[in-house]
């Protein structure tokens, strides 16, 4: 047996994965500066020791913002990963299973929900309730049903015909079990590699909806309010443009990184 | 000089020798019947003559062809040598085509690929070669995509693009393993016009030798990636001296005796009344009314406790439907299926029926959880059985692991590390583990090798006579079902066309379509027959 060698695209990703999650644990702990709270005089500070990433125009240390924004992130990308997988893998593999005009429909109302882009859905929700993190997370969320419906439904058709999955139910199990204990885990690998991608998404679309001030709200930092704040300054404070850098390199990572899972999954590929 | 000449051609992959020391000769003209099971080097002996080696072999020896030597041929120059001077066939047609493009298109391709032909006209030299390969306009539109062909018609139209570019070598790797027993004899038929017609030789690819007898001038037979005998067909076939080579032989021959009793007396096991289990088609218009295919359409049968009954017919004839109608994995549109008094396909009663109701399908591949150790895969229809732990359950799957002739370290280890013929032990394992009154064989055997038949067949009919399992057991190849059923239906378009005792079957058919079906199995002995009486 040949070892696999692990492919650089799955480690940078896995890096700067665990490089935001990191950021946003540490700023759980770590705020010596009640970062937050403004101190007008210290504001535009270039980089030291004491501010290794300078100062914004409220005098808030960038470095901890990023790390706080990097929370904010993360909590909405990840819920909008959970509820659309929550939603959309049971509704996929329902559809799957069941096939005929409730699977159809199933999978039609995906189509509806997907004919709503998820910044529209974002305005209309904070239109509904106020602007939120959560109702950032939950209209992101929404639009990431559909994906993970159709996803989970064509994992689950390929599997359907199988013969392993007729002998489980002539073995007496019903459809439900038959889908959790066969279905489900041999689809469970494409379904973390696109969780992975949306991650990334939702980092991107938190930052844009933010910008918009649509998504997380003050005081609580966001890349994307980082950046709407301070863009007029950046000619004055080059060292503001960080958020924006931040977002770059994360969403490539978590792309990285569920690209880096799909090919160590998919035995074709191989190593090179 | 013969047209290809293989000397002292060795492979090693990563420094393990797969092939060694083979050697062959070829004329134009002539068949040559490469044998061997699984594994033994013949597929990559096949490979090496095409160039398509897969990455990190190493080849070392000769293969000239026409006097052009082949070994160590850089890869751009491959591309004029395949498809043009040799023409392949592959054993899985789907594969094989281009499901985006239509077959006449593909058939062209192949054409304007390899032959100087304008592409105005490749069309029509494709149509031409569909024709030729008994796909003529008339009957099956070139606009076709390769979906809307069976199997059998999609093997043709890969051979007419094998054939495009007028090779002087034609390479078949297992070209009929998927195709039924009536599919199987045309193909070969066409192929054996082909090189009488054109001249082409051929290499003949196959674990059967039934198969090959039919075709082939000589027989090299392949083990362990050496050629261990070679000759001429008629005397490799009748008195070779060589163990392994009798061996295949004794393999290809079935035995003629039925191993099980008949069973007449009893309440029947299985009721079956007026099946019918129909398919919507897809509306030809959008005011054209529904139509739909009656897979299953009007068969009534019944199966005695302990018997065995064979159902036999080509792919397509509804065997796999009335399996499923049996097993309770369908609902049948009319008619009722009763096995030991209960609906099996009530879901309150799925569980009971469970126990009584087992199958082993046909292909070991799909048939178990990839994610799921062999404990866990044969211990699975004890689900039902709530009071049975989990320490129990592995008793009970050794001990029916035991019973197929594998031995308990198998629980730990996952199906893909087994061969083909242990992974159908244990399917037989897991259908027999709750001790099941009737177990429906889905075409248990054709997916294996033609050596591996005869000792599963043989599994079947030992557990069914010491537990006293009925079976339905379906193939589309008769002398399969000869061995080990008493009874024999004979399926064709969803009914039920002849059916008595199997000897009386096989031997008298009655039905047009059985004497076809019995006249056309690859059957050696038949074939040697055939070959007598037409020699000179």
């Amino acid at each position: 047996m040949r070892r696999r060698r692990v492919r650089p695209p799955l480690l940078i990703g896995a890096a700067i994965a665990g490089i935001v999650v990191v950021a946003a644990l540490v700023s759980l702990a770590f705020d010596p500066y009640e970062v937050t709270r403004p101190v007008i005089v210290d504001r535009f500070l270039r980089p030291s020791l004491a501010h290794p990433l300078g100062t914004d125009h409220n005098g808030r240390d960038v470095f901890l913002m990023t790390l706080l924004g990097a929370r904010s992130a993360l909590y909405v990308a990840l819920v909008s990963v959970l509820v659309g997988a929550a939603v959309g893998v049971p509704a996929g593999l329902f559809a799957a299973a069941r096939g005929g005009v409730p699977g159809e429909a199933a999978m039609r109302a995906g189509d509806i929900l997907f004919a709503f882009p998820a910044l529209v859905t974002a305005a209309m929700i904070a239109a509904v309730f106020g602007p939120s993190a959560t109702g950032a997370a939950l209209a992101i969320g929404v639009f990431n049903v559909p994906v993970f419906a159709r996803l989970a439904r064509a994992g689950g058709l390929a599997l359907m015909g199988r013969d392993f999955i007729l002998a489980a139910r002539l073995a007496g199990k019903r459809m439900p079990r038959v889908v959790a204990e066969h279905v489900l885990p041999n689809v469970a690998g494409v379904l973390v590699v696109e969780g992975a991608t949306l991650t990334g998404f939702g980092i991107l679309a938190e930052a844009g909806l933010s910008f918009v001030g649509l998504g997380t709200q003050s005081p609580m930092p966001s890349w994307g309010r980082m950046l709407y704040e301070t863009q007029t300054m950046i000619p004055l404070a080059p060292h503001l443009v960080l958020p924006g850098v931040v977002v770059i390199v994360a969403v490539i990572g978590f792309n990285m990184l569920g690209d880096g899972i799909n090919d160590a999954l998919d035995p074709r590929l191989g190593p090179a | 000089m013969p047209l290809l000449a293989v000397e002292r051609l060795a492979v090693a992959i990563g420094g393990t020798p797969v092939l060694e020391d083979v050697s062959l000769a070829l004329e134009p003209g002539r068949v040559l019947g490469l044998v061997g099971e699984s594994g033994s080097g013949k597929s990559m002996t096949a490979l090496a003559v095409m160039g398509l080696l897969p990455p990190g072999a190493v080849a070392t020896g000769s293969i000239r062809l026409a006097g052009r030597e082949l070994v160590g041929l850089p890869e751009r120059a491959w591309t004029g040598v395949r498809g043009g001077a040799v023409g392949l066939v592959f054993q899985e047609p789907m594969t094989a085509l281009n499901p985006l493009m239509t077959i006449s298109a593909q058939v062209a391709e192949a054409v304007v690929r390899h032959t100087r032909h304008p592409r105005r006209t490749a069309l029509l030299d494709a149509r031409a070669l569909l024709a030729r390969v008994g796909l003529p306009e008339a009957d099956v539109p070139a606009s076709r995509y390769p979906h809307q062909l069976s199997g059998g018609q999609r093997q043709r139209v890969v051979i007419a693009m094998a054939i495009a570019a007028r090779p002087r070598l034609l390479i078949a790797d297992e070209p009929t393993s998927a195709l039924d027993v009536l599919v199987q004899a045309e193909i070969l038929d066409l192929l054996g016009t082909i090189v009488r017609e054109d001249g082409t030789a051929m290499i003949l690819v196959s674990h059967d030798l039934g198969v090959v007898a039919g075709l082939a001038d000589a027989i090299a037979v392949m083990e362990r990636g050496r050629i261990v005998e070679t000759g001429p067909a008629p005397q490799i076939l009748t008195s070779t001296a060589y163990p392994h080579t009798r061996r295949l032989i004794a393999a290809a021959r079935l035995p003629a005796e039925p191993k099980i009793a008949p069973v007449k007396q009893g309440v029947p096991l299985v009721e079956a009344r007026d099946l019918v289990r129909a398919y919507p088609l897809r509306r030809a218009g959008l005011l054209a009314p529904r139509r739909s295919l009656r897979a299953v359409d009007g068969v009534s049968f019944d199966v005695r406790p302990g018997e065995s009954v064979g159902l036999v017919g080509a792919s397509g004839s509804g065997k796999s439907t009335l399996a499923r109608l049996v097993l309770g994995l369908d609902r049948p549109d009319a008619g009722t299926v009763r096995v030991a008094g209960l609906d099996p396909a009530a879901p309150h009663r799925r569980a009971r029926a469970g126990r009584l109701v087992q199958a082993v399908f046909q292909d070991p591949a799909s048939s178990f959880d990839p994610r799921h150790r062999v404990g866990r895969i044969v211990a699975e229809p004890l689900h039902t059985l709530n009071e049975v732990g989990p320490a129990e359950r592995r008793d009970r799957a050794a001990a029916a692991l035991a019973r197929v002739g594998l031995g308990p370290e198998a629980l730990d280890r996952y199906p893909h590390e087994f061969s083909g013929g242990q992974r159908q032990r244990i399917a037989i394992a897991r259908a027999i583990i709750v001790e099941p009154k009737l177990v429906v064989a889905d075409e248990p055997v054709s997916a294996l090798d033609v050596s591996l038949r005869g000792q599963i067949l043989d599994l079947l009919a030992d557990l069914g006579a010491r537990l006293g399992i009925a079976y339905l057991f379906i193939s589309h190849d008769l002398a399969v079902v000869r061995s080990v059923t008493t009874r024999v239906m004979v399926m064709q378009a969803g009914r039920v066309v002849e059916s008595g005792s199997t000897g009386r079957v096989l031997a008298a058919p009655e039905h047009p379509y059985t004497r076809l079906l019995v006249a056309r199995a690859p059957d050696i002995d038949a074939v040697l027959a055939r070959r007598r009486a037409a020699a000179p």
